[in-house]
C-alpha cells in the first residue's frame, strides 16, 4: 500500500462525545434489547439488534472515519458523509426498533417513574404524532436538505466547526424522522397505508435528483472553500463537485428506489394484509397510577440485583481471608515506604512518596474507589492489622468508654485533621506525612490492644468517618439477600460469629444493617453466615438517606445528632479545603493577616476554618432547620429535621471531593512513576530519571467539564434526596416544598460556591518542583 | 448477561472517553496557499483561534509539479508573538494534554519559539500538526519551514487570535443541566399527580 493511501486510511478522529453517545447508546440499547428478546424473541430478533449496531457503526463512520478529515478537502467525500448519516444510518437505527429497547434498557424504576409520565402525557403524545406525520416529515427532510445545499450554509458549515456539527445534526435528525413513516419502528402505528410509501419515496428521489443534477451539471464550483482548498490525488474542484453530485444520485437514488420497491411488491403481493402491532403487556411499562383491575407490570427478567460475591475472580478472591490478606500487606508495604522515604528521602514533596503516594494518589483513588464501587478502603486498611495482633496478645479485655460511644470524638479529630493539613500544610512535608502515619499505626494499636470490638474504626478514625460518610452514595452496600432466610436464622453468626469466623466488630447485625454506614467491609459477616446469605449488592446510591428505620447499633438517624455533625463536617469541609488552593482565597489571607499585624497566616487560617468547619455548618443547617420547621408545620423536632436533611447534603459534598481530588490527580497523575524511580535509585535498586515535565491526564477543559458535571450529579441527587425527605414528614406537596426551600438553598448556594472554586486557578500543591527534580 | 456490569463501566468508560479529548482541528480555515521552491504548501489553523483555546496549526506539503502529497518531510513552526508579548512555553501543567501553551509576556522570554510538526499529531494524516494554545490574543505571526531531503523552504502567515470568552461561558451548557433537569422533574412530578395526567393515563390503559 502507497504511503499516501496509508495515511488517508489512517486519517481517523475521536470526539469524545461522540465515541460516549455512540457508545452509551449502544450498551443501552443492547441491556434493552436483551430484556426484551427473552420476553417477546419473534418481535425483537437478533436482527434487530444487528441493525441497531450497524446503524450506530455508519454513523461512526460518518463522524469518525478520515470521510470526516478529508470532508473539508473533498466535497466528494463530504457527500458520502452526508449519505451515511442520511441515508444508511438512520433506516438502520430505526430497523432496530429501537424505542423499547432503549426504554427497557434504562435503570427500571427510572424509566416507570422517570420516563413514564412523560411517555404517557397526551399533549406529548399528540406532539410527537404530528411530528411522525408522513407530511411532517417529508417536509422537514426538503426543508433541511435544501436549506444546508444552499452555497452560504454550506460554506458557514465548512467555515465553521460548530456549524458543521450543527449541520450533521440536522441532517440526521431529519432523516431519522423522514425515515420513520417507511420503517414504522414498534410500536409505532401508521399513519398513512402501506401504499402510500413507495410515492413518499419517489417524491424524496425526485428532490434529491434535482439537487444532484445542479451539482453534477453545474460549470462552475458552487461552494466557496473548495475552490480554496488544496487539490489532492489530480483532482480539480469542479471534477470533485460532479463527482459529488453523482454520489448523491446515483447510490442517494438507490437508496429511495429499492426500499420503494420492496413495499410495492410487499404491498401487492397476495400474503399482505396490514397487521397492527400490539404491544403485550410484560413489555408495556405500567401506567403511573394503576387501578385496582389492572396487573401490576412484571419484571421478573432482570430483577435480580447486582452482586459483587456473584462475579468470577473478583468474588472468590474478596470472600478469601488471604484476599483480605494480601491487600492489607500490600498496603501495608506501602505505607512503609511512605514512612522511610518522609523520615530519610529528600523533603520536596514531589520528589517524595510521602508527598506523592497519600497526596496525589491514595486520596483521589479512594473518593473514586467510594463513588464508583464501595469502601474497599476500609477493606484493605493495614491499621487493621495490629487489631489481630492485639487480640492474639489477649489485652483486649475493656469496653470503648460509654461516653465516647458516638461520632462527637470522630467529628473532632476529623475537624482537626483537617486544621492540620491546612495550617501545617502536611502536603508539602513529607516528613510531617511521615510521623501523621507512624502515630495513626500506634493509636490504632493502643486502642484495638485494650479494646474490645472495631472501637478505633467506629469511634476514632477520622479517615473511617470519611469513608463511612462518603459510602452513603456508594453503588455497592453489604446486606442480606433474602431477608426470608435470616428470619429464621437462630445462631446470627453474621454478628456474633462462629468456630471458624469472626463477626461484624462494629455490632453491625446485618438483617437490621440499611446503609453503609460504620460498614468497613471487611466481609466478616459474609465468610461467617452460615447460609450464604450475605453479598455486596448493588442499590441506587444515596436513597439509603430517605429512609429511617432503627439502623443496627445505630439507632435512627433522626436521632443521631452526632452523625448530622459528622455529614456537615464532611460537606462543609469538602468545599473549605478546595477554597483554600484557590489564588484569590489565599492572597485574602494574606491581606487580612497582613492589615492584622500578624507575621504568620497561622491564626487567620484557623480563624477561617473554624468558621467554614464549625460555626457556618451549624448555624445554617439550624436556621435551615427552624425555618422549615416553622414554614410547614409539621409536627417534628427541629433536632430530628436537622439530623436528616443534613445527611441529604452528602452527595454534594462527596461531588466536591472528587472534583477536587480529581484534579490532583490529573495533574499529577505521572508524577509517581518518577518519583518511585528516584527513591529507587537513591537505595540504588535503580537508575535515577531524567527529569520530566508532568503533563496531566486530561486537558483542563475537560476537567473543568467532569468537575462540573460532578457537582451537577452532586446538587441533583441532594435536592432529590431533600425532596423524598421532604415528603416522608409532608405528603402534601405545598407544605413539602415548605421543608424542601431552605435545605435546597444551602445546596444551591454550595453548588454555585463549588463552581466559583473551580473556576478559580488553583495551586500546585506538592508539585511545584515537579520540574526541577534534581 | 452481565449488563448491569456493563452498565456500572460507563464512568469508567466516561473518562476514557473524556481522555480522547484533545484538540486537533486540523483541515480549519486557510491561513496561507502558496507555491514556493519544489512546494505547494498550505496552512491551515482552528476556525477562530482564541486566547488559551485551541488554535492548532497545521500544514499540507505537496509538490509542486505534480500535487502530490510529500509525506516525509521536516516541518517546524515558528512563533513571533504579538508586539507586546513574548512567546515561551509555559509549564505545561494546567494545558491540554501534550499541547504547547504559548504564553504571556514575561521579561526573559524570547521572542519567537520554534514548535515542531507531526503527522501523527493530525486527524488528516496528510498534514503536518502541532496542537497549540496561544497563551495571549492579538495578531500572531507563524513561519513555517519545509525541509525535505535538499529543500528548504520558508513560508509565512499571520493568525489574528481572539480574546477568551470566559470559562463560565465555556461551561454554560453543563451548568444549565441542573436548572434543565429540576425542570423536567417538577413537570414528572405534576404529571404524575395531576388529575388530567391520571385520568388519561387510565384511558390509555383502557
Amino acid at each position: 500500500m502507497s504511503p499516501t493511501c496509508q495515511a488517508v486510511l489512517s486519517s481517523w478522529s475521536l470526539d469524545a462525545k461522540i465515541a460516549w453517545g455512540v457508545l452509551a447508546s449502544f450498551l443501552l440499547y443492547l441491556r434493552g434489547w436483551w430484556v426484551v428478546h427473552r420476553t417477546s424473541p419473534r418481535r425483537f430478533p437478533t436482527w434487530r439488534l444487528w441493525a441497531f449496531t450497524g446503524g450506530l457503526a455508519a454513523l461512526w463512520l460518518a463522524i469518525a472515519s478520515p470521510l470526516d478529515a478529508f470532508s473539508g478537502l473533498l466535497l466528494s467525500a463530504h457527500m458520502v458523509q452526508h449519505l451515511l448519516l442520511m441515508s444508511v444510518a438512520p433506516p438502520l437505527l430505526l430497523l432496530g426498533a429501537p424505542l423499547l429497547p432503549l426504554l427497557r434498557g434504562l435503570p427500571r424504576k427510572f424509566a416507570r417513574d422517570g420516563v413514564g409520565p412523560f411517555l404517557v402525557w397526551p399533549e406529548l403524545r399528540r406532539g410527537a404524532r404530528q411530528l411522525t406525520h408522513p407530511v411532517s416529515c417529508w417536509m422537514v427532510m426538503a426543508i433541511i436538505l435544501c436549506a444546508w445545499h444552499v452555497p452560504p450554509a454550506f460554506d458557514l458549515a465548512l467555515r465553521s466547526p460548530g456549524w458543521h456539527k450543527v449541520e450533521h445534526a440536522c441532517f440526521l435528525g431529519a432523516s431519522l424522522l423522514f425515515w420513520w413513516p417507511v420503517v414504522r419502528p414498534f410500536p409505532n402505528r401508521p399513519q398513512w397505508p402501506l401504499w402510500s410509501v413507495p410515492l413518499y419515496l419517489l417524491a424524496a428521489d425526485l428532490l434529491n435528483t434535482t439537487l444532484s443534477a445542479i451539482l453534477t451539471f453545474s460549470d462552475r464550483v458552487l461552494y466557496q472553500p473548495y475552490l480554496q482548498a488544496p487539490r489532492l490525488f489530480g483532482t480539480t474542484a469542479l471534477s470533485d463537485q460532479s463527482c459529488a453530485g453523482v454520489l448523491m444520485w446515483v447510490p442517494g437514488s438507490l437508496v429511495f428506489l429499492v426500499p420503494a420497491a420492496l413495499i410495492a411488491m410487499q404491498y401487492l403481493s397476495a400474503s399482505h394484509r396490514l397487521v397492527r402491532p400490539q404491544i403485550p403487556q410484560t413489555l408495556r411499562y405500567g401506567p403511573v397510577s394503576q387501578s385496582k383491575h389492572q396487573t401490576k407490570p412484571r419484571f421478573a427478567v432482570g430483577a435480580r440485583r447486582f452482586d459483587l460475591l456473584s462475579v468470577p475472580l473478583v468474588g472468590p478472591f474478596l470472600r478469601a481471608q488471604s484476599g483480605r490478606r494480601l491487600l492489607q500487606a500490600m498496603l501495608l508495604i506501602i505505607a512503609l515506604a511512605v514512612i522511610v522515604d518522609g523520615l530519610f528521602g529528600p523533603q520536596v514533596s514531589s520528589a517524595n512518596l510521602a508527598g506523592v503516594l497519600p497526596w496525589t494518589y491514595w486520596r483521589a483513588l479512594v473518593v473514586i474507589g467510594l463513588l464508583a464501587a464501595g469502601n474497599f478502603f476500609c477493606m484493605a486498611c493495614p491499621f487493621m492489622l495490629f487489631r489481630d495482633l492485639g487480640r492474639r496478645l489477649g489485652l483486649r479485655q475493656r469496653s470503648w468508654p460509654r461516653a465516647l460511644r458516638s461520632k462527637w470524638f470522630g467529628v473532632a479529630l476529623l475537624a482537626l485533621f483537617f486544621w492540620g493539613y491546612e495550617v501545617f500544610g502536611l502536603w508539602d512535608k513529607p516528613i510531617w506525612t511521615a510521623w501523621l502515619i507512624i502515630n495513626y499505626f500506634l493509636v490504632a494499636f493502643t486502642i484495638d490492644a485494650l479494646f474490645r470490638g472495631a472501637s478505633f474504626c467506629k469511634y476514632v478514625c477520622p479517615i473511617g468517618q470519611f469513608q463511612f460518610v462518603t459510602s452513603l452514595v456508594s453503588p455497592l452496600e453489604v446486606k442480606v439477600r433474602e431477608p426470608g432466610v435470616c428470619a429464621s436464622c437462630k445462631t446470627h453468626d453474621c454478628l456474633r460469629g462462629n468456630e471458624g469466623h469472626r463477626g461484624c466488630e462494629l455490632d453491625l447485625y446485618l438483617p437490621r444493617k440499611f446503609g453503609n454506614l460504620d460498614c468497613t467491609f471487611c466481609l466478616d459477616c459474609v465468610r461467617a453466615c452460615p447460609h450464604d446469605n450475605i453479598g455486596v449488592i448493588a442499590v441506587a446510591p444515596g436513597m439509603d438517606i430517605v429512609r429511617d428505620p432503627p439502623r443496627a447499633s445505630l439507632g435512627r438517624l433522626s436521632g443521631r445528632l452526632d452523625i448530622a455533625a459528622l455529614a456537615m463536617a464532611f460537606v462543609f469541609a469538602a468545599f473549605a479545603n478546595a477554597a483554600f488552593m484557590t489564588a484569590p482565597v489565599a492572597s485574602f489571607e494574606d491581606n487580612l493577616a497582613g492589615r492584622l499585624g500578624l507575621t504568620s497566616r497561622l491564626p487567620v487560617t484557623s480563624v477561617l476554618l473554624l468558621i467554614a468547619l464549625v460555626m457556618a455548618p451549624a448555624t445554617l443547617a439550624a436556621l435551615s432547620a427552624y425555618a422549615s420547621r416553622a414554614a410547614s408545620n409539621v409536627s417534628a423536632t427541629m433536632r430530628e429535621l436537622l439530623s436528616r436533611f443534613s445527611m441529604s447534603l452528602v452527595p454534594l459534598g462527596a461531588a466536591m471531593w472528587a472534583g477536587h481530588f480529581l484534579f490532583h490527580l490529573d495533574v499529577g497523575w505521572d508524577s509517581g512513576w518518577t518519583t518511585l524511580r528516584h527513591t529507587a535509585s537513591r537505595w540504588h535498586l535503580l537508575s535515577s530519571p531524567n527529569s520530566v515535565i508532568p503533563s496531566p491526564l486530561i486537558g483542563a477543559g475537560a476537567l473543568s467539564i467532569l468537575q462540573t458535571l460532578l457537582l451537577d450529579a452532586g446538587l441533583l441527587l441532594t435536592l432529590y434526596l431533600v425532596w423524598r425527605i421532604a415528603l416522608v414528614y409532608a405528603p402534601r406537596v405545598r407544605s413539602a416544598f415548605r421543608l424542601f426551600a431552605p435545605w435546597a438553598g444551602i445546596a444551591t448556594a454550595l453548588y454555585i460556591a463549588g463552581v466559583w472554586i473551580f473556576l478559580q486557578p488553583m495551586q500546585m500543591r506538592g508539585l511545584s518542583a515537579a520540574i526541577s527534580l534534581p | 448477561m452481565k449488563c448491569d456490569a456493563l452498565v456500572r463501566l460507563l464512568p469508567w468508560l466516561l473518562m476514557f472517553g473524556l481522555s480522547l479529548s484533545n484538540a486537533r482541528a486540523d483541515g480549519g480555515v486557510i491561513r496561507l496557499r502558496e507555491a514556493k521552491g519544489p512546494f505547494l504548501v498550505t496552512i491551515f489553523t482552528a476556525a477562530e483561534p482564541v486566547q488559551d483555546g485551541p488554535g492548532d496549526v497545521s500544514v499540507l506539503v505537496q509538490r509542486r509539479d505534480s500535487g502530490d502529497a510529500i509525506l516525509d518531510a521536516t516541518v517546524e513552526l515558528v512563533f513571533n508573538a504579538p508586539a507586546v508579548s513574548t512567546a515561551e512555553p509555559v509549564e505545561q501543567l494546567c494545558g491540554a494534554s501534550g499541547a504547547w501553551l504559548l504564553g504571556r509576556s514575561s521579561k526573559s522570554g524570547q521572542a519567537q519559539l520554534t514548535v515542531p510538526a507531526f503527522r501523527r499529531l493530525a486527524s488528516n494524516k496528510l498534514l503536518y500538526a502541532a496542537p497549540i494554545r496561544f497563551g495571549t490574543a492579538g495578531d500572531w505571526e507563524v513561519e513555517a519551514l519545509v525541509k525535505h531531503r535538499n529543500d528548504a523552504v520558508k513560508f509565512a502567515c499571520g493568525i489574528p487570535v481572539g480574546s477568551q470568552p470566559r470559562r463560565l461561558i465555556l461551561l454554560a451548557p453543563y451548568l444549565a443541566l441542573p436548572p434543565l433537569l429540576v425542570a423536567l422533574f417538577v413537570l414528572n412530578q405534576w404529571l404524575r399527580r395531576h388529575p388530567l395526567a391520571k385520568w388519561s393515563t387510565g384511558q390509555q390503559a383502557q
